[in-house]
Parts: structure tokens; C-alpha cells; sequence
């Protein structure tokens, strides 16, 4: 055999962006949010969107904490449940960070319409003036005139003020034109850059990705450690699309009906991966964020395949890139498929 | 019956269980001693979602018979929680992020307490080399194996975590808000649910991919014991058609089958055995039609139509600039087609819920779901009810990835809950989940592209088309998405874009992750990165050429003026790949 092992072995980089509207396309996306400040200070958040563990609850919670200047222990979040919480509308399309989180800011924007005007007169400094933070009202220019958050609570019910707020947002869009498909269909983007680094064994056409390198502008991460968390879930779950997984079906019939004939990544397939955050304040979105669920996962596979061409100087045209097919393609001497024509 | 007592020990207290010893050591946990902490997926012993600690060692229990662990100690999540407080690894875990929709979590933890019981200090591959047994849908891994070594120092420095008090508030890395139920074994999902005198359902699916339904035979099943109720079709009160976009889905199919895995009739029965056997026992005619599976084929004229209105569910178009114009000013221009797979969402937890009858003759229905609101406007349709006497809650769900966005046992759920005015539960299998669920669409893309000797792209022609499978879901959604962003992240003056979603006998195609666009960014991507390499061109300068920037425009004409930080995040991994354009090496 000539050469050694390592040049059977094959590394190569490769790039892919993304681009994605947030939210759905071309269409309105509205989302609610209930919000309540009991009298000791603690905050009720009833929102529609549904937490399916990419951690919209922990965003949601820290969007109200921030708006009402209360610590997060304050804040008790209840979300998707119809006989509690408005409509969120569906937990896809990247969406409850932006189009929730506003629906909850914007209702404890309600709340803090009464809340400064009651602090005004309590305090006797212009509402304009007035800051909320820590739990606690007070005049910015001279902090040491505060009220605190849970006595403002009181005053407000002894008033006859109760401090509820509601708020719901739908994202701002142009629908598509039907004949030429022209418009504006979302307000948002996020953006996305990832570059994979892949080893190719080229006698047995297994792959291994060894690293990946991932920036997105999130308009503002609200929860760095849920952006990374994203991140990092989405770029295994595109590796898993470019080199593992295919559903099978056979006449009608689904073949791969169990884990040892459909293949997920585990932890060894796990590149080391490092995600970078850029922030570009979107300006309709709460304090700047737009989304990345999907986002994360979008460029992934196509990252891989780049590499992989990188290494073996050819493109596999056909996801799931299996050891065979990169086998069959250094085989061939040309990738070409023949069908290289209009469908 | 009962013909065997099972002594063991579990978080170090005697039990003793009369069952029979073949009984997988899960269900014993879960259902006889109330552990729910334990979470059944695969239930092949592949995903490591059931580990649970045997004699220390982390062992799946959803394939061992109680009768094996005889006389040995059983160690579950609710056993390394003292009481109410997490320990360190829980700790670990929920400090550095490891923990996301926590399906995966308590058998994680539990591989990872084995691994640190045995090696204190253990190396990273060391902890990916013990976690490789447990899969995890939504992390990522990273930060696992962060927490697994960060709860090797917590264990190490023994003292006890110095949580002050969280003020954390917008830009702060903070832990979830659900993130302690979840590593404790305490957060309650669908499965976990159990109320007194609940009842089981199960559905009978076609077996055919296409054919007519000429008759449904229930007699049999109706008299079996231990049945509450068998319904087909003709028992639904309601609108027997759902569908998020279109209604175009059936509840129980009554006049044909679309593919293997259409629901026909329903059972519920006291133990979920009995349901499976009363389902067996259904004998359905067919009268089989011809099949489609090729979306090319199926949108050719003269096929058999899958639903009246045809086989071309949506066709959309896009229109910018002039491509023919477009391509006779191009230096060079690359014609190729590409494909990409049907793909599983998998997340940990499998469709599942319970439905109870309310006192107001409404319906509440406990379901693992990504829009509780829209699941309670199709069960209203379907029931006859008003939308106010359906009330839908979702449970901590075990991932998504879009999957959960359709309607899977809510309608069926709460359609016997009325009828049997019992508690209902039904929990998918894997291979329910494969079979019947919907799937990521495959796309067949041909891609043209035309594009000066500088690198600038200055055409693009473009047709997908989607295979759907047997009912439209989502797949609207995806027709249309792809569309914006079959280009990707670049600004175009001149593209053509033809989009087809088709019905076929394939299992649905729906939601998942990206609506389509992982699918034609790889496309859109190996395209444009061969291009560059044709051109001689470094595919990072190839990017920065044509990636869009604050004053290009989109695919749609949309000019993009604010919020735009594609050329900022190109640049951050490039420096962090020590790649950069002038890079001679390739």
C-alpha cells in the first residue's frame, strides 16, 4: 500500500451561510401574553408560547424581570395551557423570542404605564425621569429617591389599581405577490455563518467532523447560554442529516423502525464546536432579539458537505452523504449523475 | 397474573414486587413503584434515556427483567436527589446548560454519576466515551460533557455551590427556569401522567399506502373484555378532517387509506394489552388503488389522484429582475440537481397525552405539544364542541423539532375520553413515531446558476420539488419558505424560482427545523462553493462577494437596511477557523 495512514485520511474546511425570516412567511404570527403583579411584589407571566425545551420560558421570564426591573426569582412563569394562557401561536419558525417576548413586553409595558404614574406621585419626580430596576423605583439622576417595587404594588391596589396587563404583536410584513413572488414577507432575519473542519478516511469513506465554527447575529442574545445551547444542538442535528440519518420507506412501508437502522448522532459524533454571537439590535424585536432555533440547524449540513468536497475534491450532490457514496464517488471517474437537465 | 415476588433494593430501600419476572425493570419502576423519574424512549436499549444504576453500574432498564436485578440495588434520578436539593452533578448540569426539553437528562446524569463513582477526575474523551450510550435530540453534547466535568470539580472541591441569589436579567448566561425538575427526575411529561381509572387507547392504521375502504368490521373487538369502546369514522361527532394549512387529513379515514399509517378505527381498554389485542381483532377491507411514491411521477398527468383536487398541492413562484438576461451577461454558468432524504424529528419523548371528560361536557386533554391552541381548535371541530369547553395543557415536553406541531393522539384522545367519560392515555412507540408522524420533506432541487469572472452571481434559476407524502401538513409552509430562501443568504439581481409541493403515498412530510431551508442551502451552498472553485475563486471571498449586506436585497426585492450581521459573522469564524480569503492552500 503506498503512503501511510495519514494519507488515507483527507481534511477539509468548508463555509455555509444562512439567512432566515423569523416568524412565518409572508403572513401574520401573533402572539399573546397575560401578565399580573401580585401584592408581594411577585410577577405573573400567562404566555401562549410553548417551551418544547429551547427555553422560551427562561427568555420569556427574563424579558418581564428586565421590563419591570424585578429580580427573575420574582417572576413565576405559566405558559401554554388554553385555560390560563392567550394564544401564542405555534413554538416554530424561530419565533417566540421575538413574537412572544414582545407580547410580554408589551404587556408589562401596560403595567408600567400605571405603575410610573402612581411612582410619580408617591416619589414627586416626573415620570420621564423614573428608573426600574433591582425592585426598585427611582429617580435616575439621584437614585437615592426610591420607592420600593413591592410598596408601589401596594400603593397602586390601595388606589384601586389593579396591575394586570395584556399585550400581543404580530410582525410587521408586505405579502408576497403570487405571480413574481416579490415582497417584503418578514421584518426580521437572522444571520449565520459556520465553517466545518471534516477528516475523510477514503478507504472506508467514513467521515468525521472535528470541528465547527458557528457565528449568528441574533439581533441581542436575551440568554447567551439558551443561544449557544441552540447552536450547539443544531449543528448535531445537521450533521446527523449530512452523514447518518434517512427515513426508509419501502412500497409504502418504513423500513428503519428502530434505532440500530436509523442512526442519530451520539456524543462521538460530536465535533468540538465554538460558537460566536453577533449582536445587531433588531429594532422590533424585544430589547433587539430576533430568533436561531432553526437558524442553527440551517447551514449545518451544508457546511459538511463543503468540507467533505474540500477533502476529496468532489461534491456529493445526495443527502445523507454515506461512506458508500463517498466510496462510490472516488470510484467513478467523474460524480456526474447525468441528469444534470431540468426536472 | 401476578405469579412472582421481585425482593431488590431501590434508592436504598427494600422493595418487594409481585410480577412476573420477565417484566422489563422500567415499567416496574414507573408503574408499580410511582419512579417516573426514569423516562422510557427507544425501548431497545439504545438511547439511554432509562438508565438507571445497577449495582453502580449505568445500565439501560428498559431491557432488563425485573427477574435479573433479584437481590441487587437499583439506583434511579429520584435516588442521587437528596429530597428536595440537587447534588453536585444535577448542579453541574443545570449551571452550565446541559439541560434542554430534560427527556434525556435523568439517564445522563445517571451515566454520568456511574462514571464518576468509578473515575473522579475523568479525561473529556473519558466522559464522551461513558455518555456514548445516551442520545441527546436537543444539546448538542457540549455542554453534557462540560457538565460532567464540571460536576467532577464540584465533587472534588465538595463544598457546596455558591448560588447567590440569581439576578439575572436580559444578556445574562442563566440557567433555565425548568432546568431543577428536569435534572431531579421531578418534571412531569405526558407519560408520566397516570389518573385513577384511566383507560388506554390504541389505534388500527391501514396497512395498504393506497386503497378504498369498502367495509370495517368492529364485532368482534366491541365484545372483547376489558374494551370501553371501539370507534371508527361514523362515531365522530364533528368535522372529521384536520390539517394546520388545509383540512385535508382524516381523523379515522372512512372512505380511503393514503398511505401505511392512516388511522381507521380506535380502541380504548383497561390495560393497554387488551387495547392492542381488541385492535388486532378490527378486520378492515380494502379494495387497493395505485400507488404513488415518486413525486416526479406523481405530478406527471394522467396519475391517480391521492386527493380530488390533484396531486400538486401548491406550486409557488418567484420572479426578480431578468434571468435570461441574467445569464447571457454570466462568464460562466453551472447547471446541477440535487436531492436531499426524508428525516426523523426523534426527539426523546414520542407523541403522547391523556384526555379527561370535563363536568361541563367539554374535553381536557394533557399532550406533548408545540400549540396547545391549535390542537383545541381541531378537537372542538372534531368534537362539536365549543372551542371554550376544550381545554388543552401542555406538558414539559420532550422536544419537538416541528413534529409536535401536527395533531397526533390529541382528536383520538379526546373523542374516547367523551365517549367512555374516562381518563384516556396513549403514548407512541418509536415505531409509531417513524411510521405514522410526519417527516422532514425530501427535495428534489435543480439548481442554475450564471456568474461573472469577478465572482459576482448574476443568475439564478432554480426548481424544487416537494414530496409531501399523503397529506399537506405543513407542507404549504415548506413550498413557500423555500422559495425566499432557496438563494440563501445572497443578493441576486436576476432569479427564477419554481416550487412544487406533491402529494404521494409517502408517509407526511410536515414541520421540521427550517421549514425546507437546511434542504436547499445545501443545495444553494455546494452550488455556489463549486462555483467559486471554477472561477478560482476562495469560497470566502466567494461569500463576502455576494452575501447580503445592509442596503442589498433578497430574493423578494426586500432591501435589507438594519439588523443585518451576516458579513460581521463571516468574518468571526473565519478568524476563529484561521481561514481567510487569500488562503492559497486550496
Amino acid at each position: 500500500m503506498p503512503g501511510g495512514e495519514f494519507d488515507m485520511k483527507k481534511i477539509g474546511k468548508g463555509i455555509a451561510l444562512v439567512c432566515f425570516g423569523i416568524g412565518n412567511t409572508g403572513a401574520v404570527n401573533p402572539a399573546a401574553a397575560f401578565v399580573e403583579v401580585l401584592t408581594d411584589g411577585s410577577v405573573k407571566v400567562l404566555a401562549g408560547a410553548a417551551d418544547i425545551g429551547q427555553g422560551s420560558n427562561t427568555v420569556l421570564a427574563q424579558i418581564a424581570a428586565e421590563t419591570l426591573g424585578v429580580n427573575m426569582e420574582d417572576v413565576h412563569i405559566v405558559t401554554a395551557d388554553t385555560s390560563m394562557t392567550p394564544d401564542g401561536g405555534a413554538t416554530s419558525a424561530s419565533r417566540q423570542t421575538y413574537v412572544s417576548g414582545n407580547a410580554v413586553r408589551l404587556a408589562c409595558k401596560e403595567i408600567l404605564t400605571v405603575l410610573s404614574e402612581v411612582a410619580e406621585r408617591m416619589l414627586g419626580i416626573d415620570k420621564e425621569l423614573l428608573a426600574f430596576k433591582n425592585g426598585k423605583i427611582y429617580c435616575q439622576s439621584y437614585p437615592k429617591k426610591m420607592v420600593e417595587f413591592k410598596e408601589l404594588v401596594n400603593r397602586c391596589r390601595a388606589e384601586g389599581r389593579l396591575l394586570v396587563g395584556s399585550g400581543y404583536f404580530t410582525p410587521p410584513f408586505t405579502p408576497l405577490d403570487l405571480e413574481n413572488g416579490q415582497g417584503a414577507p418578514f421584518k426580521a432575519y437572522s444571520f449565520g455563518a459556520q465553517v466545518a473542519e471534516v477528516e475523510v478516511d477514503i478507504l472506508t469513506g467514513k467521515v468525521q467532523v472535528l470541528r465547527v465554527w458557528a457565528a449568528y447575529d441574533v439581533g441581542k442574545a436575551i440568554n447567551p447560554l439558551g443561544v449557544e445551547g441552540q447552536v450547539e444542538g443544531g449543528v448535531i442535528m445537521g450533521i446527523g442529516q449530512a452523514l447518518l440519518e434517512e427515513v426508509v420507506i419501502k412500497n409504502g412501508v418504513t423500513i428503519t423502525d428502530s434505532f440500530s437502522n436509523y442512526l442519530l448522532p451520539t456524543c462521538l459524533d460530536a465535533p468540538e464546536t465554538n460558537v460566536y454571537i453577533v449582536e445587531s439590535h433588531e429594532p422590533t424585536g424585544p430589547f433587539g432579539a430576533k430568533g436561531v432555533g432553526e437558524p442553527a440547524l440551517v447551514p449545518a449540513p451544508a457546511a459538511v458537505a463543503n468540507a467533505i468536497a474540500d477533502a476529496i475534491g468532489i461534491y456529493i450532490d445526495e443527502l445523507p452523504i454515506t461512506p458508500e457514496k463517498i466510496l462510490a464517488a472516488l470510484n467513478s471517474k467523474d460524480n456526474e449523475r447525468g441528469h444534470e437537465k431540468m426536472i | 397474573m401476578p405469579d412472582f415476588k421481585v425482593r431488590f433494593w431501590v434508592n436504598e430501600k427494600p422493595v418487594a414486587v409481585e410480577t412476573s419476572p420477565s417484566r422489563f425493570l422500567i415499567d416496574v419502576l414507573r408503574e408499580e413503584l410511582g419512579l417516573t423519574g426514569t423516562k422510557k424512549s427507544c425501548g431497545e436499549g439504545e438511547c439511554g434515556a432509562c438508565t438507571v444504576l445497577l449495582n453502580g453500574e449505568a445500565v439501560p432498564s428498559c431491557i432488563i427483567p425485573v427477574g435479573r436485578v433479584e437481590g441487587k440495588y437499583v439506583t434511579t434520578i429520584e435516588g442521587i436527589s437528596q429530597g428536595e436539593s440537587t447534588n453536585p452533578i444535577q448542579e453541574a448540569f443545570i449551571e452550565a446548560g446541559a439541560v434542554q426539553c430534560g427527556y434525556c437528562t435523568p439517564g445522563m446524569i445517571l451515566s454520568a454519576t456511574a462514571l464518576l463513582n468509578k473515575n473522579p477526575h475523568p479525561t473529556r474523551q473519558e466522559v464522551k466515551q461513558a455518555l456514548s450510550g445516551n442520545i441527546c435530540r436537543c444539546t448538542g453534547y457540549k455542554k453534557i460533557i462540560d457538565a460532567v466535568l464540571l460536576a467532577a470539580e464540584k465533587v472534588s472541591r465538595e463544598g457546596s455551590s455558591d448560588q447567590s441569589g440569581y439576578n439575572y436579567l436580559v444578556g445574562a448566561r442563566i440557567p433555565r427556569v425548568d432546568s431543577s425538575p428536569k435534572a431531579t427526575g421531578k418534571a412531569v411529561y405526558a407519560g408520566d401522567i397516570n389518573f385513577p381509572g384511566m383507560i388506554y387507547a390504541a389505534v388500527l392504521r391501514s396497512e395498504h399506502p393506497h386503497a378504498l375502504i369498502t367495509g370495517v368490521d368492529t364485532s368482534c373487538a366491541q365484545k372483547m373484555n376489558d374494551v370501553e369502546a371501539v370507534m371508527t369514522a361514523a362515531n365522530i361527532p364533528g368535522r372529521n378532517l384536520f390539517g394546520l394549512i388545509i383540512k385535508d387529513q382524516p381523523v379515522l379515514a372512512h372512505d380511503k387509506v393514503r398511505y401505511v399509517g392512516d388511522a381507521v378505527a380506535l380502541v380504548a381498554a383497561r390495560t393497554p394489552a387488551a387495547a392492542n389485542e381488541a385492535i388486532s381483532q378490527i378486520k378492515v377491507s380494502y379494495q387497493e388503488l395505485p400507488v404513488l411514491f415518486n413525486p416526479i411521477e406523481a405530478m406527471a398527468e394522467g396519475q391517480v389522484k391521492i386527493h380530488e383536487s390533484g396531486n400538486i398541492l401548491l406550486h409557488r413562484r418567484l420572479c426578480k429582475g431578468d434571468v435570461t438576461q441574467g445569464f447571457s451577461e454570466a462568464d460562466i454558468v453551472y447547471e446541477k440537481r440535487y436531492s436531499t432524504q426524508r428525516v426523523a424529528h426523534c426527539p426523546l419523548e414520542w407523541e403522547a397525552g391523556v384526555a379527561l371528560p370535563t363536568l361541563d361536557g367539554g374535553v381536557e386533554v394533557y399532550v406533548s405539544t408545540q400549540n396547545p391552541h391549535y390542537d383545541r381548535s381541531e378537537i372542538a371541530a372534531c368534537l362539536n364542541l365549543r372551542e371554550s369547553k376544550v381545554i388543552v395543557r401542555q406538558t414539559v415536553t420532550g422536544g419537538g423539532f416541528g413534529v409536535k406541531l401536527d395533531i397526533s393522539v390529541q382528536c383520538h384522545l379526546a373523542l374516547l375520553a367523551l365517549k367512555t367519560r374516562k381518563p384516556v392515555k396513549m403514548v407512541y412507540s418509536f415505531e409509531d413515531h417513524m411510521k405514522v408522524s410526519t417527516k422532514r420533506h425530501p427535495i428534489e432541487m435543480y439548481y442554475k446558476m450564471g456568474a461573472k469572472r469577478d465572482g459576482r452571481i448574476v443568475a439564478a434559476e432554480i426548481k424544487l420539488i416537494s414530496d409531501t407524502g399523503a397529506y399537506a401538513s405543513y407542507g404549504p409552509s415548506v413550498v413557500n419558505r423555500v422559495v425566499s430562501h432557496c438563494t440563501g443568504a445572497y443578493s441576486i439581481p436576476n432569479i427564477k424560482v419554481d416550487s412544487y409541493g406533491v402529494y404521494t403515498n409517502n408517509t407526511p412530510s410536515g414541520a421540521m427545523r427550517g421549514f425546507g431551508v437546511p434542504q436547499v442551502t445545501f443545495a444553494c451552498e455546494s452550488h455556489i462553493d463549486a462555483l467559486g472553485r471554477q472561477l478560482g475563486i476562495d469560497p470566502i471571498q466567494m461569500r463576502l462577494i455576494n452575501a447580503l449586506a445592509p442596503g442589498r436585497d433578497t430574493s423578494t426585492g426586500q432591501v435589507l437596511t438594519e439588523s443585518v450581521g451576516l458579513q460581521e459573522a463571516i468574518k468571526a469564524v473565519c478568524e476563529a477557523a484561521k481561514w481567510s480569503p487569500t488562503d492559497a492552500g486550496r
